[in-house]
């Protein structure tokens, strides 16, 4: 589909480094799904739906584009194609939602639709300091968990999901964030016969499975994916390297 | 090859274990992301505009360089090779003799056939794409040849007045196969952006739309010269697959397609036969054109 305009009705500070943008966009994609965000004169890049009415997303500013993006106010225009790809599958009777760095966004949206179904989530909210961290959200059971301790529990989301375990049985588990920490969390569900699913970024052009630069093994992250069952951490290419804008294996 | 069908170059060739998922899936022959000497990053994005119409993309030709390349089409060719579909390595380069270089450097993963992209601008001719000169293009071609000893198909564009004559002079240079055609240029503008909507402004239009022109070109071409060709442009379905070889094509290329369908070669390729049977026809030999 061609980029469509829309308008940016409000803007949310999550932390200084990220800020989640509401755009004035009726459609309702399902958590897991992305935008390409085409920012005319600027880029073109994918980001998760972080919830709906208003279609929102969380930004975290770390180079160009994000930067850019994080930075714009009330009023101002993004250009849009989507939804692409696939969408993570609630199911069971309680679930633990993890998301690291801007993975809280579309951690929180899954959270939300959770409730609303009736299965019980709770929340994992992780980064390195206080001062990256997220939001929670109202009324939802949120763990915090940062590396230097300076908010919730001192240490990473793997040990705090190692936290929720112990309290009792847990259907699935759904990650989003930095791939070594979905590696970890993959890997500990898979020992613990949990079942999980992560949500994977790699390098977009297309963002809709024709230029195959985001592909991880035989899949593409924005065909198949980007919602991945815990097994694709076993793939010979999770967590080793991505393909940058010359198709060149990069060392993750 | 199981099939007519073949994965035309820059859709998913980009990687060795994608091509051998585009053969399990269904291509009779598949074709790597064309390649030049050194890496490429390409054009910033937007890069690639999806229409239910058309796709009008300037990737910008990136690609990791011919010595990465080679790896690629090695992890190919080990799977591709079990099931007995031929890889052919696309290539391009600023010079005859560039071209004969990159060729022989991809020659080390022992690809099928060797595609020549000449859709890209030849240095020594003041930059002018070696497709749109006859001259340009036998060059290009007479220079791999020299270089490698598997078969060498040139692909030729459609933006030029006379494609009949630059079909003749390749095989003229010895092409064994012409693959016709890349893209057609276009562009595309935002009117509420005020903005061309790829980074580059301008582009290639792929897709259905660009069907009757491919249409047209096979259908020249293949009564000019003796050489097979590789129908490439807006093939979409089973049955388009049969109107371009009703038109003189020897095998289909299919790109933009992959897009729009989970398994678009696997569904095209059930679709020729599907149509065969309804139709009567027995080989694919006997869809040709009623005289
Ligand atoms: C399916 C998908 C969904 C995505 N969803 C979101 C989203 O909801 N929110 C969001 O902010 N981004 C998201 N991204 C990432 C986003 O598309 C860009 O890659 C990112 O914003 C960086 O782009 P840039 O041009 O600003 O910086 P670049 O120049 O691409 O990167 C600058 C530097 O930051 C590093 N970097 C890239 N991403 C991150 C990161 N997440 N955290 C820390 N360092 C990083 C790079 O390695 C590089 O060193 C998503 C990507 C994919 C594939
Ligand atoms: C995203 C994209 C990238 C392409 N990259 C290449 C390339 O690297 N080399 C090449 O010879 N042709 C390239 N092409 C052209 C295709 O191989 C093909 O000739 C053209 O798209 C027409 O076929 P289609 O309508 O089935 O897509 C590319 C096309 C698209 C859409
Ligand atoms: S981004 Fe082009 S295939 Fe996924």
């Amino acid at each position: 589909m061609l980029p469509k305009e829309h308008t940016i009705v409000s803007v949310d500070e999550e932390n200084p480094q990220t800020k989640t943008i509401y755009v004035g966009c009726e459609d309702m994609p399902k958590p897991g799904q992305f935008y390409m965000v085409w920012l005319p004169g600027v880029e073109q890049k994918p980001f998760s739906v972080a919830g709906v009415a208003p279609l929102r997303f969380s930004v975290c500013a770390v180079g160009p584009f994000s930067s850019k993006f994080a930075s714009m106010k009330k009023g101002g225009k993004v250009w849009l194609c989507g939804p692409y790809g696939n969408s993570f599958s609630l199911h069971g009777k309680k679930i633990v939602a993890i998301g690291g760095g801007y993975g809280a966004g579309p951690m929180r949206y899954l959270s939300l639709l959770a409730k609303k179904q009736g299965v019980e989530p709770v929340l994992i909210i992780g980064a390195r300091s206080k001062d990256r961290l997220m939001k929670g959200e109202n009324g939802m059971r949120t763990v915090f968990a940062t590396d230097d301790g300076s908010q919730g529990i001192k240490g990473n989301a793997v040990d705090a999901l190692k936290g929720v375990l112990k309290e009792g049985k847990v259907d699935v588990v759904y990650a989003c964030g930095p791939e070594k920490m979905m590696g970890a969390v993959g890997k500990l569900c898979i020992e613990k016969g949990i079942k999980c699913q992560l949500l994977l970024e790699r390098y977009m052009k297309c963002g809709f499975g024709m230029c195959g630069q985001c592909s991880i093994g035989e899949k593409l992250v924005c065909f198949d994916g980007p919602v991945f069952g815990a097994e694709i951490v076993e793939d010979v290419e999770f967590g080793k390297f991505h393909r940058d804008c010359a198709g060149r294996k990069k060392i993750l | 090859m199981g099939n007519p069908l073949v994965l035309a170059s820059g859709i998913w060739g980009t990687s060795g274990m994608l091509l051998a998922r585009a053969a399990k899936s269904g291509a009779g022959a598949v074709t790597s992301k064309s390649c030049s000497l050194e890496a490429r990053e390409g054009h910033k994005n937007p890069t690639i505009v999806l229409h239910e119409a058309y796709v009008l993309n300037a990737v910008g030709l990136s690609n990791p360089g011919a010595n990465a390349e080679v790896e690629e089409l090695k992890e190919a060719k080990k799977h591709c090779s079990k099931i007995g579909v031929p890889i052919i390595a696309s290539v391009f380069a600023r010079s005859a003799e560039e071209f004969a270089q990159v060729a022989q450097i991809v020659m080390e993963a022992k690809p099928d056939a060797i595609e020549l992209n000449l859709s890209c601008p030849n240095v020594g001719a003041e930059g002018r794409m070696f497709a749109c000169v006859g001259e340009d293009a036998a060059m290009a071609v007479g220079a791999v040849k020299n270089a490698v000893d598997v078969p060498v198909f040139a692909k030729l564009t459609p933006s030029v007045s006379d494609i009949v004559g630059i079909a003749k002079a390749v095989e003229g240079a010895g092409a064994d196969g012409i693959v016709a055609i890349n893209t057609m240029p276009g562009m595309l503008i935002d009117a509420k952006a005020r903005m061309p909507i790829l980074s580059n402004k301008e582009g290639g239009v792929s897709g259905a739309a660009l069907k009757p022109i491919a249409l047209r070109a096979v259908y020249q071409v293949s009564r000019a010269v003796e050489i097979p060709v590789i129908g490439t442009g807006g093939i979409m379905n089973g049955e388009d697959v049969v109107e371009m070889l009703m038109a003189g094509a020897a095998a289909v290329g299919v790109g933009s397609a992959i897009s729009y369908h989970r398994n678009a070669l696997g569904e095209i390729r059930d679709e020729i036969g599907v149509f065969m049977k309804e139709n009567g026809y027995g080989k694919i030999s006997e869809l040709v054109l009623q005289e």
